[in-house]
């Protein structure tokens, strides 16, 4: 049986934002961010939903609107907040630990 | 050295960031809304003398309202005629930390003096209120 390992699957872009949409979302695009808030709609309905007991005795799923439009503000101010310097910052200093570590 | 940005590395930091924020969040949010349920009652809880004392009216409002306290009866004009008799800065505080209920470092910042001076005078018309209502109760005693 072939299988490679999860932790090589390099270039497995299934499940993100495209690249341009992020950056545009990042500077403030209104429609980048409609996108971004479309993308983790069913996370934040997962992440919103509470369960009520009905007389049956069963238990129903609901979403609580009040939780998810927290968490959607919260989405919006947050990557407004993200910055890409940063995450180079990140890269940069990834890549010479690896270069150490070769050495 | 110009870095260039891997863009798959960029997405995937993206990514992971968003959801931990939605996590956090979402944990917020479930901890505010139990410690809301925690201190906020509901009507449709509440046992029928409970809500009865909740619907009641304010007795303190009405102006002939008469307090006992430690066996003495003071009314409230006689506490208004005490507090107006105050000097001004006197009645400010008294004012400011009584019925407002703001703390000693907003007043020492709104009245611009330092906060112990607040504390001293807050103690010295309180002290002057006592003597003040003493006096009255003594005329009131006399009177009766």
């Amino acid at each position: 049986m072939y299988a490679t390992p999860i932790s090589k699957q390099r270039g497995h872009a299934i499940g993100l934002m495209p690249f341009n949409t992020i950056i545009s979302a990042i500077n403030g695009d209104c429609s980048a961010m409609d996108k971004v808030l479309e993308h983790y709609d069913n996370q934040m309905n997962y992440l919103s939903t509470c369960h009520i007991r009905s007389e049956e005795g069963f238990l129903i799923p609901i979403i609580n609107m009040e939780i998810k439009d927290r968490l959607q503000s919260k989405l919006v101010h947050a990557v407004t907040r993200f910055s890409v310097e940063r995450f180079k910052a990140f890269a940069q200093h990834k890549t010479t630990r690896n270069m150490l570590d070769q050495i | 050295m110009k870095l260039e940005i891997d863009e798959l590395e960029l997405q995937q930091a993206f990514n992971s960031f968003c959801k931990k924020v939605l996590r956090n969040e979402a944990i917020n949010a479930q901890v505010a809304s139990q410690s809301r349920k925690n201190t906020i009652v509901n009507f449709s809880d509440l046992n029928i003398n409970e809500e009865m004392m909740a619907g009641a009216d304010d007795l303190s409002s009405g102006f002939e309202t008469e307090y006992s306290i430690q066996g003495r009866r003071i009314s409230n004009a006689q506490l208004i005629r005490a507090i107006n008799g105050l000097n001004e800065a006197h009645k400010r505080i008294i004012e400011l930390y009584y019925f407002y209920e703001i703390n000693d470092h907003l007043i020492s910042e709104l009245m611009q003096i330092p906060r112990s001076t607040v504390q001293s005078w807050r103690a010295k018309a309180l002290k002057l209120l006592r003597e003040d209502l003493e006096d009255c109760r003594d005329v009131c005693n006399t009177d009766i």
